[in-house]
């Protein structure tokens, strides 16, 4: 694809008499694709790649929905909420609008995917970026539907979803008290805090289709990078591992923690799949159903692309490192112990 | 990236969602309750394409007419007010990454990978305990159609012992293993990427001559085993009838 793009540019350069725009590599694209439809799929007629093939595409169709319920609040709240309402809803002091925007995160009954999207239009109308980073974490975590599905996955267990509740929330108020602390705004990409100037009338709609549409194209192509990344680790981890990690408790945190990372679920499911690893403790499901809304690899790809590599690059292993450490504490309250 | 082809590509790929979630190939990837999420989403991609591409026509065809004094120089920008831009000042970062958006449009149009099989199976040995080991009594028919994952985990953890004596109808897909021929279906809670595998094996029946990935319904009764903990808690069921049936629209069980 880098090729293709490449090539695209330079010869899209001015000066040159033919420019090659990108829409006639797109429409050479998929004539090739189209005549090689049959080498295409014989290609992929491996058991492997069949398998990996169809993980990304359910992925992709599973995770879209949720990406265009984000993009569609993130245009809502780009034409919609002035940014002078934000700031008179939320607390004038920070480190306290952390704590609002971290318990709001229960409003926004979507995964990891719709979060990104509507934080980052957050941070464009003025919300402290702290905040906006709170709520983009508890939002996936601790919402309704994630916690009644982790009480479905474990019927014996209900301080399992409580265990989950305080360790999510708990991760997203750190991670919000720590960027106050130590954030600096260079590392968010200067197109991620541009202001959009407050609308009236018939402009707001269309502020909110064309914010929607540019958005659903931004975080789009990241999510279809990260969906690839987790299909192949899909096929790649033996699943054997989560079996045979038995007793070792430290480390079975730390792979698990790892498995949430590269598996990517979504947090409306990843509840069952934990349950479904009877072999090992309950504290390392928690770890997994803890770490896996706060960041993963399809969420580290959304995030790079929507604020900057040098944003991903430092706020995603810190959520990982204060993700397990919350899990950790809170399956210690709440599950009292391994177990 | 021209805005244009991002259109374009979100046109796709909102017209890639609606085809699956129309023709029901959607069932291969996700649970059947996803339908409708899968419809908005794909009108909602094909609304905000087609509203930006009649608004981009109309802008081109004002400034065309000496209207405005907007130009084509802008190239990226083209037919786009300002204000509605100001947004979206890395066009040089949103262009690279926006070319993925072809991957799924191609994966679901072109190639249609099917729902999960043999391979999956293959991947992990052992069935995996299920999360509520109390059971219902079976209806008392002659022959119970039971889904695969019921039959396995009553076959593992039922204490009561319920299949004892009784005759079972299973629906799922023959898998040839080492040790012999499965029967095997895939559970998934939500997509295709938290599914897990559940399998018996295959008794009699000559269920060893067919093909991995034919789909059979089969009559059996489950063969009585202490040791289904050393086995991975994979029964067998001692095949009565067997006949080969179209792969069914839901492929998965949940």
């Amino acid at each position: 694809m880098e090729t293709v793009v490449d090539s695209a540019r330079r010869a899209g350069r001015p000066g040159r008499r033919w420019r090659i725009t990108s829409m006639q590599v797109l429409c050479a694209l998929l004539v090739l694709a189209i005549l090689a439809q049959d080498q295409l799929r014989e290609a992929v007629d491996v058991p492997v790649l069949q398998t990996a093939t169809t993980v990304f595409v359910a992925i992709c169709v599973q995770a879209l929905p949720f990406l265009v319920l984000g993009v569609l609040l993130s245009g809502a709240i780009a034409a919609f909420v002035p940014a002078r309402a934000l700031r008179r809803v939320l607390p004038r002091r920070d480190s306290a609008a952390v704590g609002v925007a971290g318990v709001s995160g229960v409003v926004l009954a979507g995964c990891e995917c719709a979060s990104v999207p509507v934080a980052r239009r957050l941070i464009g109308q003025g919300v402290a970026p702290a905040a906006a980073l709170a709520f983009l974490l508890a939002a996936p975590a601790v919402n309704p539907i994630v916690l009644v599905s982790t009480a479905v996955a474990f019927p014996g267990e209900p301080a399992m979803v409580a265990a989950r509740f305080a360790g999510s929330l708990a991760t997203a108020l750190i991670m919000g008290w720590l960027w106050l602390r130590w954030g600096k705004l260079d590392w968010i990409a200067e197109r991620a805090l541009r202001r959009l100037p407050d609308t009236a009338g018939r402009d707001r709609w269309r502020v909110f289709a064309e914010t929607a549409r540019a958005d659903l194209v931004d975080a789009g192509g990241f999510l279809v990078l990260g969906g690839l990344v987790a299909a192949a680790f899909g096929v790649v981890i033996p699943a054997d591992w989560f079996s045979s990690l038995g007793e070792q408790i430290v480390l079975g945190v730390l792979v698990m923690a790892v498995l949430a990372v590269v598996l990517s679920l979504c947090s409306e499911a990843d509840a069952f799949v934990a349950a479904s690893l009877s072999a090992l403790p309950l504290l390392p499901r928690l770890v997994f159903l803890v770490v896996g809304p706060a960041i993963d690899a399809k969420l580290f790809a959304l995030q790079a692309g929507t604020f900057g590599r040098a944003f991903a690059l430092r706020f995603a292993p810190v959520t990982f490192v204060v993700a397990i450490g919350c899990a950790v504490v809170s399956g210690l309250v709440f599950l009292g112990g391994v177990r | 990236m021209r805005r244009e082809t991002q259109n374009v590509l979100l046109l796709l790929l909102g017209g890639a969602l609606l085809k699956i979630a129309v023709t029901g190939d959607y069932l291969r990837y996700v649970k059947p309750t996803h339908q409708p999420w899968l419809v908005g989403a794909g009108i909602v991609m094909l609304v905000l394409a087609g509203v930006a591409i009649v608004r981009d026509v109309r802008d081109g065809a004002r400034a065309a007419a000496g209207d405005t004094d907007e130009t084509d120089d802008a190239g990226d920008g083209r037919g786009c007010a300002p204000d509605a831009c100001a947004g979206e000042g890395g066009h040089e970062h949103t262009a690279r990454s926006a070319w993925l958006i072809v991957v799924p449009v191609l994966a679901v149009l072109l190639v249609a990978p099917p729902a999960l099989g043999a391979d999956s199976v293959l991947r992990t040995r052992q069935n995996t305990e299920p999360g509520n080991t109390e059971f219902a009594p079976l209806p008392p028919r002659e022959v119970v159609s039971l889904p695969v994952g019921d039959f396995v985990a009553r076959a593992g953890w039922d204490e009561r012992d319920s299949l004892d004596g009784r005759t079972v109808r299973l629906t799922g897909f023959v898998v040839q293993t080492a040790d012999g021929p499965q029967l095997a279906r895939m559970t998934m809670s939500c997509c295709a990427a938290d599914a897990f595998a559940v399998r018996t094996g295959l008794t009699g029946g000559q269920a060893d001559l067919l093909p991995s990935d034919t789909w059979v319904e089969v009559t059996g009764h489950l063969v009585p085993a202490d040791d289904t903990r050393a086995r991975d808690y994979v029964p067998d069921l001692a095949v009565r009838t067997l006949r080969e049936i179209p792969r069914p629209e839901e492929p998965y069980e949940t």
